[in-house]
């Protein structure tokens, strides 16, 4: 896996998480399988993050459940995610990463899109964070790639 | 966390007394004030017995759990009878910094009737010059790596300055972590060959019974503990596997399926572009908004083509309509 297959999933997250649904629609479709797994340890590790930053290291239950009840009203609409899948990513916090491991690809992926955007666009605040999370995000896919090419 | 485990420095002679007191002339005498006798309320220790006899058996306490010799220890390092095994140990630190203690030659270990309990484990090296700090004896720390040579094979250990986990153990527990909690570790590995060995886990395991050489399930509390608290290779060595680490091994299941977490992903997010465009619901459900407040544009400062095209219609109608006011008032003064 290249350096530029972890760019061109940022591009792609980036744009969707911006509201840039045009570049996101455009570069949606035109991932290699590299680009794509290095999409999927971005959306987890920047999902990861948003959490820590919105509710801390230890996010209460009750939280969670506002938070998500809040995101299919406001945000990301009733029938886009399962509030169960929802609510099982935001508690997959650093250690419980056995929440993740226990649901199959589709309903992670579906419910950390959806969680990552919703806590991006709770407040005009948020919106500023996604450059940080991304950086985030890239450093330590950057950082297993390495580690998992060495092995 | 000090260098050596096992004490013993090159100038003990080898030879085991199993059970024996030290003797007169004992090498250990070179430790002077340690050699006498503490009471049993000062440092954990048993009554009469000596801080080396004590860091003796804790050190073969130790080298037998990260042997995975002993079973049921895995908080508790018990002293054995004394053994002839030339042992070697080097302790590393997490941070790279390394000590090493050699006790190349046969150390004369014998802690007799000596137990080691949780309040007396000392893996500084103190006595042997190690540079331990004995203030913090018994305290936690930071989870380290220390490495030990036995029998010319090399034995690794992690500790937090109370429990102690052989590499194996970790490793097992993360096969059983990955297995759904079932153990995999051996009930009984029988070791026939090495009789010494065995009655050193005999006298090791008498107070439990019901464990047998080779069985580390005892040893999965802080084996697991080790694992969680290890990102990546940090804690595990650079020789260990990374996907040993929980989120290693999570991310590796996600490149495994990323062909289909990235579909659901894309369903996902044009569900959520459609969305997005959309204003408010005028009546209904519920309202969908994107999270940014809506507001009216400001105007702008600048003019556009429809303002001017506006104002020069205006102005016109207006001069027509004075032109012809101007003219119906001459016509009437004449």
């Amino acid at each position: 896996m290249t350096t530029s297959s972890i760019d061109s999933a940022v591009a792609e997250l980036r744009a969707f998480l911006t509201g840039d649904m045009d570049t996101w629609r455009r570069l949606h479709g035109t991932q290699d399988s590299d680009a794509k797994g290095a999409f999927a340890i971005l959306l987890t590790t920047a999902c990861s993050k948003a959490v820590e930053n919105r509710f801390g290291k230890q996010p209460s239950a009750e939280d969670i459940i506002d938070f998500v009840s809040d995101a299919r009203v406001r945000t990301i609409g009733p029938d886009t995610v399962p509030a169960e899948d929802a609510e099982k990513v935001l508690r997959a916090t650093p250690g419980h990463e056995d929440l993740l491991t226990s649901m199959n690809a589709r309903d992670r992926a579906g419910a950390q899109t959806a969680m990552l955007y919703a806590l991006t666009h709770e407040t005009d605040e948020s919106q500023n964070q996604v450059d940080d999370l991304l950086a985030h995000a890239v450093e330590v896919t950057a950082a297993y790639l390495r580690q998992r090419a060495a092995r | 966390m000090g260098s050596e485990l096992s004490g013993g420095g090159a100038d003990r002679p080898g030879k085991s007394d199993r059970g024996d007191r030290p003797r007169e002339g004992d090498p250990y005498g070179e430790l002077g004030p340690d050699l006498n006798p503490v009471p049993a309320s000062a440092d954990h220790r048993s009554p009469g017995m000596t801080r080396r006899e004590a860091y003796t058996a804790v050190g073969q306490g130790d080298q037998l759990l990260s042997l995975g010799l002993v079973a049921g220890t895995g908080d508790r390092g018990r002293g054995s009878g004394g053994r002839d095994d030339g042992g070697r140990a080097t302790g590393d630190r997490d941070d790279g910094r390394g000590a090493a203690g050699d006790g190349g030659g046969s150390a004369d270990r014998r802690s007799g009737d000596g137990e080691g309990d949780d309040g007396s484990r000392d893996d500084e090296g103190g006595d042997d010059g190690g540079g331990g700090d004995r203030g913090d004896r018994g305290a936690r720390h930071p989870i380290r790596r220390v490495t030990s040579t036995f029998h010319d094979q090399t034995i690794v250990m992690y500790t937090d300055g109370v429990d102690w986990a052989s590499r194996e153990a970790v490793r097992a527990a993360g096969v059983t972590d990955r297995q759904g909690g079932q153990s995999t570790a051996p009930r009984r590995l029988g070791i026939p060959g090495l009789p010494h060995q065995r009655d050193l886990g005999d006298n090791t395991l008498g107070e439990n019974p019901d464990v047998h050489l080779g069985d580390t399930t005892d040893q999965r509390t802080f084996a697991d503990k080790v694992r969680g608290e290890a990102p990546f290779s940090q804690n595990l060595g650079e020789k260990d596997d990374p996907s040993e680490s929980r989120i290693g091994r999570a991310f590796d299941s996600f490149l495994e399926d990323a062909d289909d977490g990235y579909d659901a992903s894309g369903s996902v997010g044009a569900a959520i572009a459609d969305i997005v465009p959309r204003g408010p619901e005028p009546t209904g459900v519920h309202t969908l908004a994107s999270g940014h407040s809506t507001y009216d544009a400001a105007p702008t400062l600048g003019l556009n083509v429809s303002d001017v095209v506006g104002s020069t219609v205006l102005m016109m109608v207006a001069a027509i309509t004075g032109l012809r006011h101007l003219a119906s008032h001459s016509r009437r003064d004449r």
